[in-house]
C-alpha cells in the first residue's frame, strides 16, 4: 500500500512515471523477441520428443505450465536485470562518481527515497505487469510452432494448455517476478552508490550487477519455487 | 563580525583506505568571511569540505557548525544542519536528467510547500541573477562548464543558505570565466552576506576573492593567513606551493600593490 | 517546458495503455483458469473417497465426458478424503452412480468423471453423502492386464505351444535317425533311379491330392483319416516287407522289427495329431499359428504318398521324401 501512496504523491508522480515508461515499455521490444522465442523452443523441444508417443498436442500443456510457472518470470527477471537493472546501475554509478548524490544528500533530499523508491515501485508495477505479457507471448509462440511445426490445432493447443495450469501458478509466478524486480533495484542502486572514482567504476558497478542480480534471481527462484511447491 | 564562528574543526583527524587523509587538523571559519583552502591535489583540502556538511564523519575530534556538533548530528538534526549549507560541487553535479530549471527547483519542490508559481518565480529570479535564465529549458549536459557552475550556485543558494561551500569552483575553467565566477563567489558574499568557503587549488583565484587562506598538506593544516601575510610567509611549505604557482615574493608584492 | 509536458502525457498514456492491456490479460487468465463461468450459478458437491491418489485442487470433473466444473477443495479427514466438487450443473444421480478418479495421461494429471447411474435406478434423495469409487491407476491398470494375459498364456496356450514345440522336436530326432538307417539301405541298394521315379510319382500324387483335397479345415479336421492312411501304409509296408523276405539284410530287420521303425512312425503319426488338435485349440488366440498348419499339411501329403509308394513297391524313394519333407518344413 506504500507503494500506492508513493506513486499517487504530487512530488513522485512524475518520477514513478518516468520509470514506469521506462522500465516496462522501453523493455517491451526485447521481452518480445525473448518470450516469443522461448515458447517457440519450449514447444518445439517438447513437441519432437512428445511426438515419439503422438502427445504432440500436450506441448500445450508444456508451453503453458513452463512459462507461467518458470520461464515467464525467470526470463523477464534476466532481461530486466540485464537491460533496467544494468541501466540503473550505471546510472546511479555515474550520479555517484559526479557527486549527485553528494548533492542530493547535501541537499537532505535522501537518495533512496529520492531515486529508489520510483524505480523500486515501477518495478513492483512493471515486473509482474510484464511477465504477464511474456506468458501470453510464450504460450502464443508455442502456439505457432505447435501449429505450423508440429500439426498441432489452434483450439487443440489451448483447451490443451489451460488444463493444467492452476491460478496458484500464475500468481506464484507473479509473484516470483516481484521479488526479481526487488532484487534487481537493490543491488543495482546499491552497486550504484558503491562505485568508485571514476568511468572504470562505473563499468564495475554495471558488471556486477548484472551478476549479483542473476545468480541471486536464480537462487531465490528456486526457494520459491521450492517453498510453493513442496 | 560575531564572535561565534560559523565552522570549527577540532583536531579532526580522518582515515581512508588506511592512509591519514586528515591529521589533527583544526580552524575556525568566521561568519561572513571567504574562507580559502588551498592546497595539492590530494592534499585532503575536498575531505575537510566534506566533512562540513558530514558527508564524512571525522574518526577523531569534532566539527561544529555554529554551536552544533555536525559530526555527531544524526536523523531531524542533522538535515537541519545541513540546511544551513549550500554546496557547489566541482562537476556542478547536476541531475542529468532534470532541466536547468527544474535542478533549481528540486530543492523548494522536495522542501518547501510552496505553490509552482511562487516556485517559477523565484527559480527564475535566482538563474536571472546568475545571468542563467535563457538556459532554463536546457539539460545541463548542454551548458559549457561555467554556465553549469552558475546553475550549481544557483540550485546551493535558492533556499537561502548561511554558509555555502564551493569545490574547486574554477578548475577545469577558462581564466576569463574563472575571474568570473571569483567575481559572482564575492557577489553573492555581499548581497547576501554569505560565509563562503572556498576550496581550490588555483592561487590567483584565493587570493583575489579570499579574506583568509588555508594551506592543507598531506592532511596537516600549515597555515591560516590573510592574502598578503600568506604571500609573506617565511613556511618552508607555502613558499614551496607558491614557488610552484610561479608566485614569488615580488609576485606577492605586486600582488599585493595590485589590490 | 511545453514540449516537456507533451513527452510526459504521451508516455502517460503509453504507460497507461500498456498497465491497463495487461492487467486486462491478467484478469482474463485469472477468469480462464479459475474455470468457474461468472455467469451461471456454481454449485457444490461433496464427496468422500477412500483416498484420491493425489488429486489436487482445479482438477477438471467430467460428466460423460463433459467438463462440468473442478475439484475446489480437498479436506482429509479421519478415514477418507473428501472432496468438494464445484460444478456448474445439477447433478441427477441414480443409486448405481458412480464417481471415479482416473489418471488422464500416462504422464500424470487426473480428472473426475461423474456416470451419474441408470435411468431406470431411482434417484439418490436430497442430502445422500455421495461416495466416491477408489482411484485406479492407469500403470496399475495396465500391470493387471499384463498379468491376467500372461496367466492365460501360460494356464493354457503357452503349455500347448510347449507340447507342439517339444512333439515337433521330437518327430524330427526320430526322423533323423530314421534318415541315417533309410539313407544306408537306399545306399546299399543303388536304388538312385527309383528315388528319381519315387519323386516323378510323387508329383503326380500331389497334384492329385491338390486337385482332390486341398483345404486346410479339412486336413485338420480328419486326423482319423490320416491315422487310417497311416495304418495302412503300414500294412503295405509289412505287406513289401514280406515280398521282399530274402536277406535284403537291412531293410528287413527294419520291417520286421516293429518297434524300430513302426515305433517311430506310431509315435510320429501321435505327434502329429497332438500337434494338429494343439493347433485347433489354438487356433482363433494366435493367428501366427496358423501360418504353420502348412506343415501338417505337408505331413498328410507326405503319409499319402508313403502310402501310394508303398503300394507300388518302391519301398524308399517315399521314406526318403516323408523325412525330407518333415526336415524342410522344421
Amino acid at each position: 500500500m506504500w507503494a500506492l501512496r508513493f506513486v499517487l504523491s504530487r512530488r513522485n508522480r512524475r518520477e514513478v512515471l518516468v520509470q514506469l515508461f521506462v522500465t516496462g515499455i522501453k523493455s517491451l521490444g526485447v521481452l518480445s523477441v525473448v518470450a516469443a522465442f522461448i515458447g517457440m523452443i519450449l514447444a518445439l523441444q517438447t513437441g519432437l520428443e512428445l511426438r515419439r508417443y503422438g502427445q504432440e498436442v500436450n506441448i500445450g500443456t508444456a508451453v503453458t505450465v513452463v512459462m507461467v510457472r518458470e520461464m515467464g518470470p525467470f526470463m523477464t527477471g534476466l532481461v530486466i536485470a540485464a537491460s533496467v537493472g544494468a541501466a540503473i546501475a550505471a546510472q546511479m554509478a555515474t550520479m555517484t562518481v559526479s557527486e549527485e548524490i553528494a548533492a542530493l544528500e547535501v541537499m537532505s533530499i535522501d537518495p533512496v527515497r529520492f531515486l529508489v523508491m520510483p524505480r523500486l515501485a515501477a518495478m513492483l508495477v512493471m515486473m509482474p505487469l510484464l511477465t504477464v505479457y511474456t506468458n501470453v507471448l510464450g504460450v502464443l509462440g508455442g502456439a505457432v510452432v505447435g501449429k505450423t511445426q508440429l500439426g498441432v490445432a489452434l483450439p487443440a493447443y489451448f483447451d490443451n494448455a489451460i488444463q493444467f495450469v492452476r491460478n496458484k501458478d500464475l500468481y506464484v509466478g507473479l509473484f516470483k517476478a516481484m521479488v526479481f524486480g526487488v532484487i534487481i533495484v537493490t543491488v543495482a542502486c546499491q552497486q550504484g552508490f558503491q562505485a568508485s572514482e571514476g568511468a572504470v567504476g562505473v563499468g564495475v558497478a554495471t558488471r556486477r550487477t548484472v551478476v549479483i542480480s542473476f545468480l541471486t534471481i536464480l537462487a531465490v527462484g528456486y526457494m520459491i519455487t521450492r517453498l510453493f511447491y513442496t | 563580525m560575531n564572535g561565534e564562528p560559523a565552522i570549527r574543526f577540532e583536531r579532526v583527524g580522518k582515515r581512508l583506505g588506511g592512509r591519514a587523509v586528515l591529521d589533527g587538523v583544526s580552524f575556525e571559519v568566521r561568519r561572513g568571511e571567504i574562507f580559502v583552502i588551498v592546497g595539492a591535489s590530494g592534499s585532503g583540502k575536498s575531505v575537510t569540505l566534506k566533512h562540513m556538511v558530514r558527508l564524512l564523519t571525522p574518526d577523531e575530534g569534532r566539527v561544529w557548525v555554529g554551536c552544533d556538533c555536525i559530526s555527531e548530528a544524526r536523523g531531524g538534526e542533522l538535515a537541519r544542519l545541513r540546511d544551513r549549507f549550500g554546496v557547489l560541487f566541482q562537476g556542478a553535479a547536476l541531475l542529468q536528467w532534470l532541466t536547468v530549471y527544474d535542478n533549481v527547483a528540486l530543492p523548494l519542490r522536495e522542501k518547501t510547500t510552496l505553490s509552482e508559481t511562487e516556485i517559477e518565480a523565484r527559480v527564475m529570479a535566482q538563474l536571472e541573477a546568475l545571468g542563467v535564465a535563457d538556459a532554463a529549458d536546457r539539460h545541463p549536459a548542454d551548458l559549457s562548464g561555467g554556465m553549469q557552475k552558475r546553475v550549481g550556485l544557483a540550485r546551493a543558494v535558492i533556499l537561502g543558505p548561511e554558509i555555502v561551500l564551493y569545490d574547486e569552483p574554477t578548475s577545469g575553467l577558462d581564466p576569463v570565466t574563472s575571474r568570473r565566477i571569483d567575481d559572482m563567489i564575492l557577489e553573492m558574499r555581499e548581497r547576501h552576506g554569505l560565509t563562503s568557503v572556498v576550496v581550490t587549488h588555483d592561487l590567483h583565484s584565493a587570493l583575489a576573492i579570499g579574506d583568509r587562506i588555508a594551506l592543507i598538506d598531506r592532511g596537516r593544516l600549515i597555515e591560516v593567513r590573510t592574502p598578503a601575510d600568506f604571500l609573506r610567509s617565511d613556511n618552508e611549505v607555502v613558499r614551496a606551493f607558491l614557488s610552484a604557482q610561479y608566485i614569488t615574493r615580488r609576485g606577492a608584492w605586486e600582488t599585493e600593490m595590485g589590490r | 517546458m511545453r514540449r516537456e509536458r507533451i513527452r510526459e502525457t504521451s508516455m502517460e498514456v503509453t504507460v497507461g495503455a500498456f498497465l491497463f492491456m495487461a492487467l486486462l490479460a491478467l484478469g482474463v487468465f485469472t477468469i480462464i483458469l479459475s474455470r468457474q463461468s461468472l455467469f451461471r450459478p456454481t454449485l457444490y458437491y461433496d464427496v468422500t473417497f477412500r483416498t484420491v491418489m493425489g488429486v489436487r485442487e482445479g482438477e477438471n470433473v467430467y460428466l460423460r465426458g463433459v467438463i462440468v466444473g473442478k475439484v475446489d477443495d480437498i479436506v482429509a479427514e479421519r478415514g477418507h478424503v473428501r472432496l468438494r466438487l464445484a460444478l456448474n450443473r445439477p447433478l441427477e444421480l441414480h443409486e448405481n452412480y458412480k464417481i471415479e478418479i482416473l489418471a488422464s495421461s500416462l504422464l500424470g494429471g487426473r480428472y473426475l468423471n461423474i456416470e451419474e447411474g441408470d435411468e431406470d435406478r431411482p434417484l439418490l434423495s436430497p442430502g445422500t453423502p455421495l461416495v466416491g469409487t477408489t482411484p485406479k491407476e492407469l500403470l496399475d491398470e495396465a500391470t493387471r492386464t499384463v498379468a491376467s494375459v500372461r496367466q492365460t498364456l501360460e494356464g493354457g496356450v503357452l503349455d500347448q505351444i510347449r507340447s507342439i514345440v517339444s512333439n515337433a522336436n521330437s518327430i524330427v530326432a526320430r526322423v533323423e535317425r530314421g534318415e541315417g538307417t533309410l539313407g544306408r539301405l537306399t545306399r546299399e541298394d543303388g536304388l538312385y533311379a527309383d528315388v528319381s521315379a519315387a519323386a516323378a510319382s510323387l508329383r503326380k500324387v500331389v497334384d492329385r491330392i491338390e486337385r482332390g483335397e486341398g483345404s486346410l479345415g479339412r486336413l485338420l479336421t480328419d486326423d482319423g483319416r490320416v491315422y487310417r492312411d497311416i495304418e495302412a501304409t503300414a500294412a503295405n509296408l509289412r505287406k513289401a516287407s514280406d515280398d521282399l523276405a530274402q536277406g535284403r539284410g537291412l531293410l528287413g530287420k527294419l520291417i520286421s522289427g516293429e518297434d524300430a521303425m513302426m515305433e517311430d512312425l506310431r509315435a510320429t503319426v501321435a505327434s502329429v495329431r497332438a500337434v494338429a488338435e494343439g493347433l485347433r485349440r489354438g487356433e482363433g488366440t494366435l493367428g501366427r499359428l496358423l501360418t504353420e498348419t502348412e506343415v501338417y499339411e505337408d505331413l498328410k501329403q507326405g503319409l499319402r504318398e508313403l502310402r501310394a509308394t508303398i503300394d507300388d513297391f518302391r519301398e524308399t524313394a517315399p521314406i526318403t521324401t516323408f523325412s525330407s519333407i518333415f526336415l524342410g518344413a522344421f
